[in-house]
C-alpha cells in the first residue's frame, strides 16, 4: 500500500498523521483533516512547520512522554488518554494522541474520537450513575434496617410481655366473664402477633430470623476475622484522627474465635464500637482491641484514651434516644445491645482505671454440635 | 503574565466539573454529567496587581473504571481537591489522592473544597473530621457549585498561594 | 369398684329400709305348726330363741347385719317385676350422692369419669364437624390470593417458593407428648418425635421442665381446666384427668381434634390405669404400656393443596379448546397473511413523504399501483421485502412531481450548508441554525424562495446567541486598585470580546434587532461609597472606550456603560471586585 492510500485512509478513519522530524519540528503527512483546523486554526496555519505548541495544552505536556517514548523506540505505541476541545461552535470534540515509531520516523498520530467514544463516555456515566444510587441504596438499607429493627425488636418485646401477662391471667381463678374477656384478649393478642410477623417478614426475609435466631454451622463468625476486617476499614479514619488503632499484640492469631452471632451484623456492632472509640480518642493515642476467652464466652474489648462517659450517662449509655453528649454515644449502641443479646451474649462499658473507656462484648463460644 | 497549572482531583461525580463551570462560566447544571478524558478550562484571576491566568486540568474522578495518570499532574502549580461532603468514601478517596499526588509531584500547594455545601443537611462528614483536615494545615474551603458559594474563594485562595 | 363412697351409700340404704322385713318370713305347714307350737310352748330354749328374735327384731344394731345378708337378692328379686322400688329409693340417692359430692368431690368426679367423657365428646365432635366444613370451604377460595402472596414473600425474601409454601403449609406437627402425675407432677411418660429428637436434644430436656412447671402451676392444685400455653412458635396444650395429665407440644396450629385425641387418650389411660395412678408412688415402669398411645399422638399434618381431581376436568378442556384455537389461528394466519402484508404495505407508503398512491389492486400473486413520485423519494419497489413481498411482482406507473414534504432534503441540495448549520423545514418556512458566514446566509436567503414547497427564509440565531451571551457574560476585564487603568495582559479577553461583539451585531443585523451591551464596572469594597461610584462608572468608561476603538460602526448593537458599587458579588478576593463584567439583552 503506497503511503499516500495510508494516509487518506487514516484520514477517512479522522486520524491525523505527524511525523516528528530530527530537528524537532513537526510536519503533517498528507493534509491537515478539516476538524484538526476547525480545532486548531493557529497551530494548522503552516502543516510544513506545524505548531503542537499552539493546539493544547493537553498536547504539550502529552509530548514530553511522547519524545521520551520515541528517544527509546519503544515498542508499540504510548497513548495520551482522551481529552476534550471546544470547537468555535462551542461543541465539544474529544481527541486522543498517541506517539510511534516506524522503523526510525517517530510518528505522532491524533484521533478525532467519534461514536466510540460517546458510547464509552455514556458507559461510565452509566456505571457511575448506577454506583451512586448503590452506594446511596445501600447506607439508605442500613439506615432502615438498623430502624426497623429496633422498631420490630421493641413490638416483639411488647408482645411477649403482653403474652406472658396473658397466661398468668389465665392460671388466675376467673370469674366466667373473666374468662370470657382473657379469650378475647388472647385472640386479639394472636391477631397481633401474627400482624407483626407478617410486617417483619414482608420486609426483609432477614427479618425473619428476629424471633427465632438460628445458627448455621456453615456461617458460624470467626470474630477475629471480624475484628480485622473492621479494622481495616477504619484504618484511614483512625490516620485522620492520629489515633493508633491496634489489635492488641497479645491476642492469640493462631486460633479459632468462633462465637454465635451473625457475621454482617457482627461486624456492625464491632464498626459501631471503634467507630465510637475513634471519635473520642484524642491525638496520638491509642485504641486497643482485644479478644479474651473465659472458657465459656468469648469477650471482645475496646478501649480508648478518651475522656471517658460521663456519670449521668452511664445508666441510659444503651438505650434508645440515649441523651448524647455532643452526639459521641448514639442510636447504635441501643442497636449493638439487641443485637447482642439477641445471640445470647451481653454488652457492657466500664471506666478505665486512669483515663479513657472500655467497652466489652461477651459473645457465647460457639460449639459444634 | 503569570500562567498557572492547576489540577482538579477527586472521586467521581464530587462536582469537579461543576466548579470549574461554575468559576470559569458561572453556570452550572443540575444534571450529572461524568468527565471521560481531560478538560481543560482557562480564567484570569488577579492577584494584587497582578492576573495570574489559571490553566484549569478537570481532570476525570477516579473511580474503579478509571485511574487517574499522574502523567497529568506533571507542571502542575498546584491542585483542588474536591470532596462530596454527602459522601464520605470520597474523603477517603481524597486522602489517598493527595498522597499519591505527593509521592507523584512532590510538595504542591492546594487547597480542599468540601462540595456540596446546599446540601449540608444530608452530610456525612462531621465538623470534627473537617476540624481535623484543617489541623493537618490544609486549607478548607465550604463550597457550592450549585449556589456558587465559596467557589471563587477557593481558587483565588489556591491563586494567591501560587504568586 | 371397690369404692368406700359405694358402701356408704349402701350403709344408709340398709337403715333405711328395715321395715320390709316381715314380708320375708316363711309360714310353715299346719301339723308342724302344732308341734312347733308345743315346742314354743314347752321348751325353754325354743322361748329363749324366741325372745332373742323378739329383739333382734326391735334392735337395728342386730337386724342390719342379718337384713344386710338378703337385701342385695331382696332387691334384685323385686326389680323386675314393677319400678316402685326404684322409685321410692331414687330420692335417697340423689340426696346421698348430692352429700357426698359436698364431703369429697373427688371420689364422684373418679366414679363418673370414665362414662362421661365419651358422652360430651359426641355431641362436641358433631358441633365441629360442621364448623370444620365452612373453614374447609372458606381456606379452599383464599387459597389463590394466599397463593399469590406466598409467591410475593418468598421473592422478597430469596427463598423458592417451595420452601414458603411448606413453611406456611405446615399446620401442625405435634413434638412431643407427656403424662404427667398430677398431684405429685412427676413426668410418667414422654414420647418425641423421631425429627425433633434429632433436632436439639437440649431443648426438648429444657423445654419438658418448663412445661412440668407449667402444668405443676395450672393443675397442681386441683383446680384448672383444659388449658394451652403458647410459646415461641410452639403451643402447648394440656388435657388433665382426675389423677394424671397429657400435655402435647405442637408446632404450628393445633387443630380441635387434636384436642378430643386428647382427651380421648387421657380418658383411657385413666380407664386402664386408674388404679396405678391411685397408687403411685414415684415408679413409673407400670405406664410404660402406654406409651404407644402416647405415641399416636405424634404425628404432622400439612395443608392440601388443590385438589388435583378437581383440576382434571378443566385441563382436559383448556387442552380440547386450545388444540380448535390453534388450528383456527394458523387457518385464519395463512389465509390472511397477504391481504395484511400488502395492506401494511399500502400503509406505509401513504406515510412516506413523497409518494402519493392513486389506485391499486391485489391479484393473483400480481400486485398494481400508480400515482405520483418525488425523484428524491424512495423507491416503492425496495420497501417490499420490509414486508415479505416480493418487487417482481408489483406492476407500478409513477408521475414525476415535486412533493412539497421533501422540500427539506432539497433545500440541503442546493443550499450546501456548511458543518454545524442545520436545515428545517415547516409549513413553507425554512428556518437554518447554526454557525454559518454572512455570505452564505445572504446567498442561502436569496436562494429559498425558489425551492419547491419552501416559501420563506428564517434565520434561527436564538442557540448562537445564547452561547455568545454566556462567553461575553463570564468574562472580566480587572483593574489596578483605585485606578480605572486595567491590568496588562488581558489583550486576549478584549481580543475575544470584540471578536464576539462583532458577531453580535451581525446577527442583530440578519434578524433586524437591537441588542444592548452593558458594560458594568465593579469596585473592591474599600474606599467610599461616593468614590467607589465614581471610581466603577469610570472603570466601564473606560472599558466602553476601548472596546469601541476597535469595532469602527456597531449598526444594531449599543453600547452602554454604568457603575454599581455595591452589587458585586463580595468575594474573598478584593482584587477580584475591581473589576468590569458585561451583560447582553435582547431587545426586539
Amino acid at each position: 500500500m503506497s503511503e499516500a492510500l495510508l494516509t487518506d485512509l487514516l484520514a477517512a478513519l479522522d486520524v491525523m498523521v505527524i511525523e516528528r522530524l530530527p530537528d524537532s519540528s513537526f510536519t503533517v503527512v498528507g493534509n491537515i483533516p478539516a476538524w484538526f483546523t476547525w480545532l486548531y486554526t493557529d497551530a494548522a496555519a503552516n502543516p510544513q512547520q506545524l505548531r503542537l505548541d499552539l493546539t493544547s495544552p493537553f498536547l504539550e505536556n502529552f509530548l514530553v512522554d511522547a519524545e521520551a517514548f520515541w528517544n527509546e523506540s519503544r515498542p508499540g505505541q504510548l497513548k495520551s488518554g482522551s481529552w476534550e476541545e471546544k470547537g468555535p461552535s462551542g461543541k465539544e470534540d474529544n481527541l486522543e494522541a498517541a506517539a510511534l515509531c516506524l522503523g526510525d520516523r517517530k510518528i505522532l498520530l491524533i484521533e478525532l474520537l467519534g461514536i466510540a467514544h460517546e458510547e464509552r463516555r455514556r458507559l461510565l456515566q452509566i456505571a457511575r450513575e448506577k454506583a451512586l444510587l448503590q452506594s446511596q441504596l445501600i447506607k439508605e438499607t442500613q439506615k432502615k434496617e438498623i430502624l426497623l429493627h429496633c422498631i420490630a425488636h421493641d413490638l416483639v418485646g411488647l408482645l411477649m410481655g403482653v403474652r406472658v401477662s396473658l397466661s398468668l391471667l389465665g392460671s388466675e381463678s376467673l370469674s366466667p366473664t373473666g374468662k370470657d374477656y382473657l379469650t378475647m384478649g388472647q385472640r386479639q393478642y394472636n391477631q397481633q402477633e401474627r400482624l407483626v410477623n407478617d410486617i417483619v417478614q414482608a420486609f426483609s426475609a432477614e427479618m425473619e430470623s428476629l424471633g427465632t435466631f438460628k445458627l448455621e454451622a456453615d456461617k458460624v463468625p470467626n470474630l477475629l476475622s471480624c475484628t480485622r476486617q473492621v479494622i481495616n476499614e477504619l484504618t484511614a479514619m483512625a490516620s485522620l484522627h492520629k489515633v493508633n488503632l491496634q489489635l492488641d499484640p497479645a491476642t492469640d492469631c493462631h486460633r479459632e474465635w468462633k462465637v454465635v452471632g451473625e457475621r454482617l451484623r457482627l461486624q456492625r456492632v464491632i464498626l459501631n464500637l471503634i467507630e465510637n472509640a475513634l471519635r473520642v480518642g484524642p491525638p496520638f493515642s491509642v485504641v486497643n482491641v482485644s479478644l479474651h476467652d473465659d472458657g465459656v464466652n468469648v469477650i471482645l474489648t475496646v478501649e480508648d484514651e478518651g475522656a471517658g462517659v460521663a456519670a449521668e450517662l452511664v445508666g441510659t449509655l444503651f438505650q434508645k434516644f440515649a441523651p448524647t453528649k455532643s452526639g459521641q454515644y448514639g442510636f447504635g449502641l441501643y442497636f449493638c445491645r439487641i443485637m447482642v443479646e439477641r445471640w445470647g451474649g451481653t454488652i457492657g462499658y466500664a471506666p478505665r482505671p486512669n483515663r479513657g473507656s472500655r467497652f466489652w462484648v461477651k459473645l457465647p463460644k460457639f460449639i459444634s454440635p | 503574565m503569570l500562567q498557572k497549572k492547576i489540577c482538579m482531583l477527586g472521586s467521581f461525580a464530587v462536582g469537579k466539573t461543576s466548579l470549574v463551570a461554575r468559576f470559569v462560566r458561572s453556570i452550572y447544571s443540575e444534571k450529572y454529567h461524568t468527565t471521560v478524558g481531560v478538560k481543560i478550562d482557562k480564567k484570569q484571576v488577579p492577584v494584587e496587581d497582578k492576573l495570574v491566568n489559571l490553566i484549569l486540568w478537570d481532570l476525570y474522578g477516579e473511580d474503579e473504571f478509571q485511574k487517574v495518570h499522574m502523567s497529568y499532574l506533571r507542571g502542575a502549580s498546584g491542585y483542588l481537591l474536591v470532596i462530596d461532603g454527602t459522601r464520605r468514601e470520597t474523603l477517603d478517596k481524597a486522602l489517598v489522592l493527595q498522597q499519591r499526588t505527593e509521592e507523584a509531584v512532590g510538595k504542591l500547594p492546594f487547597v480542599v473544597v468540601m462540595n456540596k455545601v446546599d446540601l449540608k443537611d444530608s452530610w456525612e462528614i462531621d465538623d470534627r473530621t473537617i476540624e481535623e483536615l484543617v489541623n493537618k494545615g490544609w486549607q478548607v474551603f465550604h463550597g457550592s457549585a450549585k449556589t456558587g458559594l465559596g467557589v471563587e474563594d477557593a481558587f483565588t485562595a489556591l491563586a494567591r498561594q501560587l504568586v | 369398684m371397690n369404692d368406700p363412697s359405694v358402701h356408704r351409700v349402701a350403709d344408709e340404704v340398709s337403715v333405711q329400709s328395715h321395715s320390709l322385713n316381715g314380708a320375708e318370713i316363711e309360714t310353715p305347714p299346719a301339723s308342724a305348726q302344732l308341734r312347733e307350737l308345743q315346742k314354743l310352748l314347752f321348751d325353754t330354749d325354743q322361748q329363749e330363741r324366741l325372745e332373742q328374735l323378739h329383739t333382734e327384731w326391735n334392735d337395728p344394731e342386730h337386724l342390719a347385719p342379718r337384713v344386710s345378708q338378703v337385701l342385695p337378692d331382696a332387691i334384685s328379686q323385686r326389680s323386675p317385676e314393677d319400678h316402685e322400688l326404684t322409685e321410692a329409693m331414687t330420692p335417697y340417692v340423689i340426696e346421698s350422692i348430692k352429700i357426698s359430692a359436698r364431703r369429697n368431690p373427688e371420689h364422684i368426679s373418679d366414679a363418673i369419669f370414665p362414662i362421661l367423657g365419651p358422652a360430651i365428646r359426641k355431641a362436641i365432635a358433631q358441633a365441629f364437624n360442621n364448623l370444620t366444613i365452612t373453614i374447609n370451604q372458606t381456606l379452599q377460595h383464599s387459597f389463590s390470593v394466599r397463593g399469590f402472596k406466598w409467591r410475593l414473600e418468598a421473592m422478597a425474601s430469596g427463598k423458592s417458593f417451595a420452601e414458603v409454601v411448606l413453611y406456611h403449609s405446615l399446620v401442625y406437627r405435634v413434638e412431643q407428648v407427656l403424662l404427667i402425675h398430677r398431684p405429685s407432677g412427676i413426668l410418667l411418660l414422654h414420647a418425641v418425635a423421631e425429627a425433633v429428637k434429632a433436632q436439639d436434644p437440649e431443648l426438648v430436656s429444657g423445654m419438658l421442665t418448663a412445661i412440668q412447671d407449667f402444668i405443676q402451676d395450672s393443675f397442681g392444685t386441683g383446680e384448672g381446666n383444659t388449658s394451652s400455653f403458647v410459646s415461641d412458635e410452639l403451643t402447648i396444650l394440656a388435657e388433665p384427668g382426675p389423677r394424671a395429665v397429657l400435655a402435647c407440644v405442637v408446632r404450628g396450629n393445633p387443630p380441635p381434634e387434636l384436642r378430643e385425641e386428647m382427651q380421648e387418650t387421657i380418658e383411657r389411660i385413666h380407664q386402664d390405669r386408674g388404679e396405678k395412678l391411685k397408687m403411685f408412688e414415684g415408679d413409673s415402669t407400670p405406664f410404660e404400656v402406654c406409651r404407644p398411645l402416647l405415641e399416636e399422638h405424634l404425628k404432622s399434618r400439612y395443608q392440601p393443596f388443590a385438589d388435583p381431581e378437581k383440576q382434571k376436568a378443566p385441563k382436559a378442556m383448556l387442552a380440547v379448546l386450545g388444540v380448535l384455537l390453534l388450528a383456527l389461528g394458523i387457518w385464519g394466519f395463512f389465509s390472511l397473511r397477504d391481504r395484511w402484508r400488502w395492506n401494511a404495505y399500502l400503509e406505509k407508503l401513504q406515510t412516506t413523504p413523497g409518494i402519493v398512491v392513486t389506485e391499486q389492486d391485489r391479484g393473483w400473486r400480481r400486485y398494481s399501483l400508480s400515482g405520483l413520485r418525488d425523484s428524491l423519494a424512495l423507491d416503492p419497489a425496495k420497501l417490499m421485502p420490509e414486508f415479505q413481498l416480493n418487487p417482481r411482482q408489483l406492476d407500478a406507473r409513477w408521475k414525476e412531481y415535486q412533493a412539497p414534504e421533501l422540500a427539506e432534503e432539497r433545500a440541503k441540495k442546493l443550499l450546501a450548508p456548511p458543518a454545524g448549520v442545520t436545515l428545517k423545514v415547516r409549513d413553507g418556512i425554512l428556518s437554518v441554525a447554526g454557525l454559518a458566514s454572512q455570505q452564505w446566509i445572504s446567498e442561502a436567503k436569496k436562494l429559498a424562495p425558489f425551492i419547491p414547497g419552501i416559501s420563506q427564509f428564517q434565520w434561527n440565531d436564538a442557540d448562537e446567541i445564547a452561547r455568545l451571551r454566556q462567553e461575553i457574560e463570564s468574562q472580566s476585564v480587572y483593574y489596578f486598585l483605585n485606578e480605572n487603568k486595567p491590568l496588562p495582559g488581558q489583550e486576549e479577553t478584549i481580543e475575544a470580546l470584540i471578536k464576539r461583539l462583532i458577531r453580535l451585531d451581525e446577527i442583530a443585523q440578519n434578524s433586524n434587532r437591537t441588542i444592548t451591551f452593558r458594560i458594568i464596572g465593579h469596585t473592591d469594597s474599600s474606599g467610599t461609597k461616593e468614590k467607589n461610584q465614581t471610581l466603577s462608572r469610570e472603570r466601564a468608561q473606560q472599558a466602553k472606550s476601548q472596546l469601541a476603538s476597535r469595532v469602527a460602526q456597531l449598526k444594531k448593537v449599543q453600547l452602554v456603560a454604568e457603575g454599581v458599587p455595591d452589587q458585586q458579588p463580595l468575594v474573598g478576593n478584593q482584587e477580584s471586585n475591581r473589576r468590569v463584567t458585561f451583560r447582553v439583552e435582547l431587545g426586539s
